[in-house]
């Protein structure tokens, strides 16, 4: 029996290990046009915004309606149900180890100074940033960022991730069902650096819109 | 728990037990034996019945609840839609920078000027450490980052004057001059300084060696001769969008 159990648990994670679910291609047209009416809505506000857009598995950084930046999906996957097309708030980035400012210390007027504006290099830079994030957004939508697995070894814990994520989604459905919210979380899979740089470039309050596949 | 193994144990696991049981004694005990296998089916049952829940609420359809959405209009009639569509994309278009703009990329320490989708130059700068002073004796913070957002330029100078501000004194650790003549320090922003407004300028270093890293205190250095060619190519007004 426990043999059994364990085949059954080596294939679930050999299978996980496979690449993330792909979009389907095609195209919702009212949906796409009630995109296209929020992101004019956006693209006047004079602000940087973002679009998941999942068909073109891509992320992109968008301002007045040009988009300077984009970042390739290497997967996602989606638990729960799309939402209508709508602008999303990020509300909180939530991760395990968030990057902590440095803080100046101030020398006294006596002291000679130890922190110059070249002297010292304690910053925060985009080598800081986590790489396995959430972003929770207003309406309850939570985008979780993950990095590409490498490696076999990384590809086996990376199945083995997933095999707890499906085991334990619908454990937080029902949970969020008896208090009345819905529940819809995206897996997105980024190149490292990429994760970085959204996790940098997305703060709170800094608006998104995502573009759900056909279904 | 520590019964159900002493019950566990003394009923026959524990082959070491071997006391004769009358048959009453010998129900009760077989009873038990069972309790932990029942225990354990009915909770993996009632995990299933979550799971299968779980899933099925997953699947299920749920409204959009209310946000800082778009007004919400009426779709055109599917026969117009594509139309419609294509309408929308053209507007979309008319807001984008017709000639030069420049993109800050904070977080790579770039900076690019693009006409469309043209690349027209790289440049290497230095943005904000993201550091925080706070002032001992005054209370006041300041949190020294490039902002984000779209900006455009307001003003364009040649040999700019930096005029020191109290987070340059605090940092240094010197008394802050009461005369603001003795804030200004020519030479400290290059040759040229380009405004993008609420004080952040685009300007030049003193310190060119640590161009790439995030050194800055919220301003964004350049190079000299990437900053002339810069001054040179953007007019005032110019976009300056900065992630």
């Amino acid at each position: 029996m426990l043999q059994r159990l364990l085949f059954c648990l080596f294939c679930f994670s050999l299978g996980a290990a496979l690449p993330a679910a792909a979009a389907a291609p095609g195209e919702v047209f009212p949906a796409d046009y009630r995109l296209l009416r929020q992101e004019l809505h956006l693209a006047k506000e004079n602000q940087i915004y973002f679009v998941f857009d999942l068909p073109a598995h891509q992320v992109s950084f968008r301002a007045s309606g040009l988009s300077v930046a984009e970042l390739p999906l290497a997967g996602w996957r989606l638990w729960g149900h799309p939402r209508e097309p709508r602008i999303d708030v990020l509300v909180e980035k939530d991760t395990l180890a968030e990057p902590q400012r440095t803080k100046i210390r101030v020398a006294p007027a006596a002291e000679t100074p130890t922190l110059t504006a070249g002297g010292d290099l304690q910053a925060l830079e985009i080598d800081d940033m986590p790489v396995r994030y959430q972003l929770l957004f207003d309406d309850g939508t939570v985008i979780r960022v993950a990095p590409c697995a490498r490696g076999v070894f990384g590809r086996i814990i990376d199945g083995w991730r997933w095999a707890a994520w499906c085991l334990s989604r619908p454990l937080i459905s029902d949970w969020k069902f008896f208090r009345g919210k819905p529940y819809t979380e995206l897996v997105l899979v980024l190149q490292p650096r990429d994760a970085q740089l959204l996790y940098w470039s997305f703060t709170a309050g800094g608006r998104s819109l995502i573009r759900w596949p056909l279904r | 728990m520590k019964t159900l193994f002493a019950l566990v144990r003394a009923r026959g696991f524990d082959q070491r037990v071997t006391h004769p049981r009358s048959a009453p004694s010998r129900h009760w005990y077989q009873g038990r034996r069972r309790l932990l296998p029942m225990l354990l089916a009915t909770a993996l049952a009632l995990l299933l019945v979550l799971e299968i829940s779980g899933w099925m609420l997953a699947r299920r359809a749920s409204p959009a609840p209310a946000g800082p959405a778009a007004k919400e209009e009426p779709l055109p009639s599917p026969g117009r839609l594509a139309a419609a569509a294509g309408n929308l994309q053209r507007r979309l278009a008319a807001l984008a920078p017709k000639g030069v703009f420049v993109v800050v990329d904070t977080a790579g320490n770039r900076v690019y000027l693009r006409q469309g989708n043209q690349l027209l130059r790289a440049m290497v700068a230095s943005c904000g450490s993201g550091n925080v002073l706070e002032d001992p004796v005054g209370g006041r913070t300041w949190t020294f980052e490039t902002p984000r957002g779209v900006f455009s330029v307001q003003s364009k100078v040649n040999n700019p004057v930096w005029i020191k501000p109290d987070w340059a004194y605090l940092e240094e650790g010197e008394a802050i001059p009461r005369d603001q003549k003795e804030r200004a320090q020519p030479g400290m922003l290059g040759d040229y300084a380009v405004g993008i407004g609420h004080g952040y300028f685009l300007h030049g270093t003193l310190y060119t060696r640590l161009l790439g890293r995030n050194v800055s205190h919220g301003c964004v250095r350049l190079g000299d001769e990437d900053l002339k060619a810069l001054v040179k190519s953007v007019p005032l007004g110019t976009r300056v969008i900065i992630y």
